[in-house]
């Protein structure tokens, strides 16, 4: 699946490749390979068909199915499906009446032509940076299937790095979009709080929440990133500065727990970008912890009349989760809510200096599956809850990040996030263009190392 | 004579710490009082660690004073 998306929908629509081919390829692909690193749920083998062949009839009427013509996509369980139970990654849910209508955004890709193939794996509730997933099982990271895919999106980022799909949903509330396009090697685009609908998207933190797109190319990123926002980047009128992006670099807590080849590969990149300005975010630190304790008490608040009632059902890691969060204090949550605003002033004011804000997306590679420790100060630290320690600050900002996976000849991808102010999103594109045309950001494709 | 007796006082000692009994103790009824929720004995231990976590953030929560003006700006 090497093709663009525009290559892929251009080759449907003018017919040198049939959509119900191009499905029925990768409906089998899935059906040989999604064992190995768990990908997909559910297959929606029918609906797919039927939605490729109309695509096909639509083609052979003369009417043009759109700018994704017979592309195939998938989502996080945590989409709205008409007619299917959302399950949001929990058993219990599999049996939750059927959604009456699709998100938004996936009734916008559809009507775009793509074809919906399936719903992927995530950490349940999406409670998680992991997507080890209690009765889902956990995804495994296609560069190596030893290791972690990241989440809570795993199952999307995943499904892309392997090939299955050139384009995938998922949701990001503290960095469960760019955590595991980080780790899988791909594109991934938190939007700016509001910037795309999550109309239709099972809820965790209505605070954070917000959805976007996987994909291969920075050009596939922008086209699934204006067809979800239903706006083209071009026709957005913002103020484009006469000089080039005035970038810096994130630094004291954004570099502190970095691992040597984290901190080489951003080294890389800025060096690349001729770009030496570092700009500390004071309240960074402070900036997670309110994100976190705004996560625990929103999350655990929603869950708590289930919890009343059906506790044993939970996947027993996210259960604990939600019932300590749902004990915080409201004092504590007021003061998290607070900072929160003072905050989002604070990197506002950033914006007045810089266009372009650069930080590493993780502080390691992909861990194994059973580490269970990182280094943070000095100290072993819980793996998969610090994974989000440099995406939870940007989350609380409420800011447009791109995770961006710089180019590595060997060894575990890695991903570096590119901030930027509301509204300038056109300009980060650009960039970010100009960067992977110049091969120093470029999705690597995985070489399967490890056995299960 | 019975040997085994001092270690049985050490073991009865070891299993019911006072501070395991009041984590336990407490922990119910803060779920029991506050969510009305039946805590299930497995989730102690799942709670302990969350609730560690938790303690570490709002701990730096509570260490930050929110200035009373967001920031000073240029032209102040």
């Amino acid at each position: 699946m090497q093709a663009s998306l525009a290559e892929l929908a251009q080759s449907v629509r003018s017919g040198s490749t049939k959509a119900i081919d191009l499905t029925r390829r990768v409906l089998e692909d899935i059906a040989r390979r999604n064992g190995e690193f768990n990908c997909f749920t559910r297959v929606l083998t029918e609906q797919a068909i039927a939605a490729a062949l109309s695509i096909d009839q639509q083609i052979a009427k003369g009417i043009d199915p759109g700018p994704l013509a017979g592309v195939p996509f998938a989502v996080k369980d945590l989409y709205d499906i008409a007619g299917l139970p959302t399950t949001a990654g929990a058993k219990m849910r599999t049996t939750a009446p059927p959604a009456q209508s699709d998100a938004i955004v996936v009734a916008r890709l559809k009507a775009a032509g793509a074809v919906l193939i399936g719903t992927l794996n995530m950490d349940e509730f999406a409670y998680g940076f992991a997507t080890v997933n209690a009765h889902f099982g956990t995804t495994r990271n296609p560069h190596d299937v030893r290791r972690l895919a990241g989440g809570s999106s795993g199952g999307s980022a995943a499904a892309v790095a392997a090939g299955f799909v050139p384009l995938s949903l998922g949701s990001d509330t503290n960095g469960s979009i760019r955590v595991p396009a980080a780790l899988c090697g791909l594109w991934g685009i938190r939007p700016a709080d509001g910037a795309i609908s999550v109309e239709g998207t099972f809820p965790f933190v209505e605070l954070l929440d917000t959805v976007g797109p996987f994909t291969r190319s920075v050009a596939d990123l922008q086209l699934a990133y204006e067809l979800m926002s239903d706006s083209k980047l071009a026709d957005i009128k913002i103020i484009q500065p006469t000089e080039a992006p005035r970038i810096a670099r994130l630094d004291g807590w954004f570099v502190r727990n970095a691992s040597p080849e984290i901190i080489d590969a951003l080294d890389r990149v800025m060096n690349h970008l001729g770009a030496s300005t570092v700009v500390e975010m004071p309240e960074a630190e402070t900036a997670r912890s309110s994100s976190y304790l705004i996560t625990a008490a929103q999350g655990g608040t929603l869950h708590l009349d289930t919890l009343r009632t059906r506790a044993m059902e939970y996947d027993p890691a996210v259960r604990d989760r939600l019932i300590t969060g749902a004990m915080l204090p409201y004092a504590l949550f007021q003061k998290a809510m607070a900072f929160r605003d003072y905050y989002r002033e604070r990197v506002k004011s950033l914006f007045d200096r810089y266009d372009i804000l650069v930080a590493p997306t993780t502080p390691v590679v992909a861990p194994l599956i059973d580490q269970a420790s990182i280094l943070i100060d000095g100290k072993p630290a819980p793996a998969r809850a610090n994974l989000g320690i440099y995406t939870q600050p940007l989350s609380l900002a409420g800011i447009p990040v791109v995770s961006a996976p710089v180019h590595v000849s060997s060894g575990m991808p890695i991903g570096v996030q590119f901030a930027t102010a509301p509204g300038r999103e056109a300009m980060l594109f650009t960039l970010l263009g100009e960067l992977e045309s110049s091969g120093i950001l470029k999705s690597s494709e995985p070489t399967l190392r490890g056995t299960v | 004579m019975n040997t085994d007796k001092p270690n049985k006082a050490r073991e009865l000692s070891e299993a019911h710490k006072p501070n395991k009994i009041v984590v336990k103790t407490a922990y119910r009824l803060n779920v029991s009082i506050l969510l009305d929720l039946e805590l299930p004995p497995e989730c102690i231990a799942g709670i302990d660690a969350n609730a560690e976590l938790l303690r570490i953030h709002a701990r730096k929560l509570e260490a930050f004073e929110i200035p009373k003006k967001p920031f000073a700006t240029a032209s102040e």
